[in-house]
């Protein structure tokens, strides 16, 4: 038996000994741990240039004007080569460019991207400034600014032009900020290979490619964490609207929006603060007087030829129907390493609610993907209550990991059949991170048989240009969900577009000649959503659209005469074009005409690029090439690894023995 | 009087909240160790049929992938597929958005900063160990750098190297830290066996 004092003296040091344990960590800290930055070459980087993006959106009709300024600063004593990777908006037409230089403005001509490329390597080498944009795909873009000296500031200037959506009597707006990281799957190797011959101009110029680049072909984006407090690129807005029409609702996605209503249907609207760039900047309105928004006309002539824009919402009685058909829905949801963190609670927010829609005549069942595909049953199943609490099970077993497969996920829901007797919709909820994007295309158009794909972007910045892109294939729409509060109000409108009948095989006629349009062919129409298509009128003084209903054909009839004047239709048509002839064709079948046409209305596409050169050269040739970080889309992470296991010990043990000591003193 | 009760109360209270702690601490530590046996012996398995996903036990999630040797540390650890909670209880995870094990991209690998990544703390740069891939091939490895980077940077991954990823502090008193402690290594040399290391 031990002595009083040697049990006290034991307990004491015990006590003394965990206590130290316990404080340990707070003075533990590894000294040699410290925070670093890497580029995409794999150098080590300081953070450096900085990129203020100024944007400047002026709404007129249908039509939104947007200004981009982009002021690199180069706080280096030594000069460098700047490249920016950024989104804009999917069917942006790229217009005008300038560089600016202190006073001086260089106006940037629009060439064939090799030529530019060519034009800007040459000035790169005479130490001469230099701008080159150009454009990696439908939504990405990046710019080249070379020679940007030591201490020096240079501004690109970006014009685009974009149809503002209008869909359920709201209309809507979006300027991305951030790119999704892309996942591009190993398997794909053997079609990039085939692929080649396309990407062919790009790698031959790139005079900075490596290898890891030459594979996917497109210039990746470079991310930073989100929490610094000084960010690469920052973000100023300013919006000023005419649409012409008293507005309602007016809400933004980013807080501390002013708005102004000058005078009537005027709005002014800014935001005269930086904002990080980790999330799109969605703005939404509607028009007080829902009536007079259902259609609008707009034309424009450019060298004799007059172009037209028509917005068109057929009366909702064209969508009802007396026999509803039975449905089979299939939710197809990625659980790629992507969607890890908010964006899979969104997805999984967004199923529940959608199952509690199913009616017992539907028949459903569930998909998960992600390098792997997992199904909730081999067959379809009905919407019973047994059935619904199964899915929801399985749902909550879903665990965001693996890359981006969505091919084997499309080979498991689109089957190439005819459905008799009932309608087969498939739902697809991703945030769309996929590289390879033309293949999947290809993918949905040939396997889509009777079925429906209605896609829903999900997370802070999906790949939308994939999303609507892959619902105008899968001839269904696109639904952009941008937070939790949003799932049940999109979830709720989707649900409506797909118990109503679409109206399809739609067509535009005129009465002269027939006429070129584009989107061609016309997308089928859902409830609520309206016809939008860009049309070359060839003097047609009226239009009739024409379509199948359930109940029968459709007919609108349209006057030319009562058209508004609107700038920049023709750009437009021409941005149609040139999105329709990528979208059903080889890109290098339709290569001559998309180069003509790009060149003709001055407009940035796959094979143009815009390319400004300072031909006064007093500047020191730059050795070195930096690239502006990205910031990660809001709410990605990594894994969580953090584990209480021994500290929950450790207070155990504290207090056993805190309590033995209380025992044994009395 | 209630303040006697209350005098005797303590002492039990304490006692049994602090089994309970001890209990709680102990088990999350016996699940993570005993469950490395299971998955050793699997492991074993997995080698001898490269081409086959061997689970632990016939309802886990995960399959091994790899082994990993670091001899300074005295640490063998075997490695699941996929870095969800669910994996990381048991085993160190391959974070799948990463590159595929043994590639010339950036790998990822992550384990939880109580059990078995507790000893990336005491790692220095310059140290060696290797990872043996499901097909026999053993890789190895060299200590690059040791950084603490937020969670939300990924960029490292852009650059070719393994990675072993631990939430940071060590021994934190909170739980969901934003912080992680991230491992750099380089690969030195690579060689074939038929039997494990």
């Amino acid at each position: 038996m031990l002595s009083n004092r040697t049990k006290r003296l034991l307990f004491g040091s015990l006590f003394i000994l965990l206590l130290g344990y316990a404080i340990n960590p707070a003075f533990a800290a590894n000294a040699s741990a410290e925070l670093r930055f890497y580029d995409d070459s794999n150098s080590q980087v300081s953070s450096g240039l900085l990129v203020k993006n100024d944007v400047t959106m002026t709404l007129t009709g249908l039509i939104n004007h947007v200004v981009v300024k982009q002021r690199y600063q180069n706080p280096h004593p030594f000069a460098v080569n700047a490249r920016y990777v950024f989104p804009l908006p999917d069917e942006s037409a790229v217009h005008a460019m300038q560089m600016q230089i202190g006073e001086r403005i260089i106006t940037g001509n629009i060439a064939l991207k090799q030529q530019a490329e060519q034009q800007f390597e040459q000035a790169q080498k005479q130490g001469k400034r230099a701008a080159l944009v150009r454009q990696q795909r439908a939504n990405i873009f990046s710019t080249d600014v070379a020679n940007l000296g030591a201490g020096e500031e240079i501004e690109i200037t970006l014009q685009y032009q974009e149809i503002i959506g209008f869909r359920d009597g709201v209309f809507s707006l979006r300027f991305p900020t951030t790119i999704t990281p892309r996942y591009e799957p190993l398997t794909a190797e053997l079609q990039q290979k085939t692929d080649l011959e396309t990407k062919d101009t790009e790698q031959q110029n790139d005079t900075t490619a490596n290898t890891a680049q030459v594979a996917s072909a497109w210039l990746k984006p470079v991310f930073h964490r989100a929490q610094s407090q000084e960010s690469d690129a920052s973000l100023n807005l300013a919006i000023s609207m005419d649409i012409g029409l008293e507005l309602s609702d007016i809400s933004a996605n980013l807080a501390g929006m002013q708005i102004d209503n000058p005078s009537f249907g005027r709005y002014q609207l800014s935001l005269n603060r930086d904002v990080p760039m980790d999330r799109d900047f969605e703005l939404t309105f509607k028009p007080l007087d829902k009536a007079h928004s259902q259609a609008a006309f707009f034309t424009e002539t450019v060298a004799g030829q007059e172009y037209g824009l028509l917005m068109l919402v057929p009366p909702s009685d064209h969508f009802t129907s007396q026999a509803r058909l039975p449905r089979e829905m299939v939710f197809v949801v990625d659980t790629s390493g992507s969607m890890h963190g908010q964006s899979m609670e969104q997805a999984k927010q967004a199923l529940f609610y959608a199952l509690s829609l199913l009616d017992e005549n539907d028949s459903f069942n569930i998909i998960g993907f992600d390098n792997e595909v997992s199904v909730l049953s081999d067959t379809p199943m009905i919407a019973s209550d047994f059935n619904i609490r199964r899915a929801e099970r399985f749902i909550y077993g879903l665990q965001a990991d693996g890359g981006t497969e969505i091919a084997k996920a499309l080979t498991q829901v689109l089957d190439g059949k005819q459905h008799d007797g009932f309608v087969r919709q498939v739902v697809f909820l991703t945030d769309g991170s996929v590289g390879n994007e033309t293949q999947l295309f290809k993918q949905i158009q040939t396997d889509l048989g009777d079925s429906r794909l209605f896609s829903v972007g999900i997370g802070s910045a999906p790949n939308s240009f994939f999303m609507t892109r892959a619902a105008d294939i899968g001839r269904g729409t696109f639904t952009f969900i941008s937070s939790t509060n949003q799932v049940q109000p999109k979830m709720q409108l989707l649900f409506d577009k797909l118990a109503h009948p679409a109206v399809t095989e739609l067509t535009l006629e005129g009465d002269k000649a027939a006429l070129e349009y584009w989107p061609s062919p016309l997308p089928d129409l859902y409830f609520s959503e309206p016809v939008l298509v860009a049309v070359k009128l060839d003097g047609s003084q009226h239009l009739t659209l024409k379509g199948q209903t359930n109940t029968g054909p459709m007919t609108i009839n349209l006057a030319t005469a009562n058209a508004a004047n609107g700038e920049g239709i023709a750009r437009l048509w021409a941005r149609q074009k040139i999105k329709s002839l990528l979208l059903y064709n080889e890109k290098q079948a339709v290569r001559a005409e998309v180069e003509t046409l790009a060149l003709q209305h001055h407009l940035l596409s796959p094979f143009t690029a815009f390319i400004a050169v300072d031909n006064y050269a007093d500047n020191e040739i730059a050795e070195r090439s930096m690239q502006v970080r990205n910031k990660l889309p809001n709410g990605m992470t990594l894994p969580q690894t953090d584990g209480q296991s021994r500290v929950f010990m450790l207070l155990g043990l504290l207090l056993l023995s805190f309590s033995w000591l209380w025992q044994w003193r009395r | 009087m209630a303040m006697a009760t209350l005098k005797k109360a303590l002492p039990l209270c304490s006692a049994l909240l602090g089994i309970a702690l001890f209990v709680n601490g102990g088990y999350m530590q016996a699940k993570a160790w005993l469950a490395q046996a299971l998955i050793e012996s699997a492991w074993q398995q997995a080698l001898q049929s490269p081409n086959e996903q061997v689970r632990p036990w016939f309802y886990a999630d995960g399959y091994v992938t790899a082994h990993i040797n670091w001899p300074s540390q005295q640490q063998e650890l075997t490695v699941l597929a996929g870095a969800s909670g669910r994996n990381l209880a048991f085993a160190p995870g391959h974070f799948l958005p990463s590159g595929e094990l043994g590639s010339s991209k950036g790998v990822l690998i992550a384990g939880h900063n109580d059990t078995h990544f507790a000893f990336l703390k005491h790692v220095a740069v310059g140290e060696q160990f290797s990872m043996q891939l499901q097909s026999g091939q053993i890789e190895h490895y060299q200590v690059r750098s040791i950084d603490v980077i937020h969670q939300s940077e990924q960029g490292f991954l852009a650059q070719s190297g393994l990675y072993f990823l631990t939430c940071y502090p060590f021994d934190s008193l909170a739980s969901g830290t934003e912080f992680r402690l991230l491992v750099s290594a380089d690969k030195l040399s690579s060689s074939t066996s038929t039997f494990s290391s």
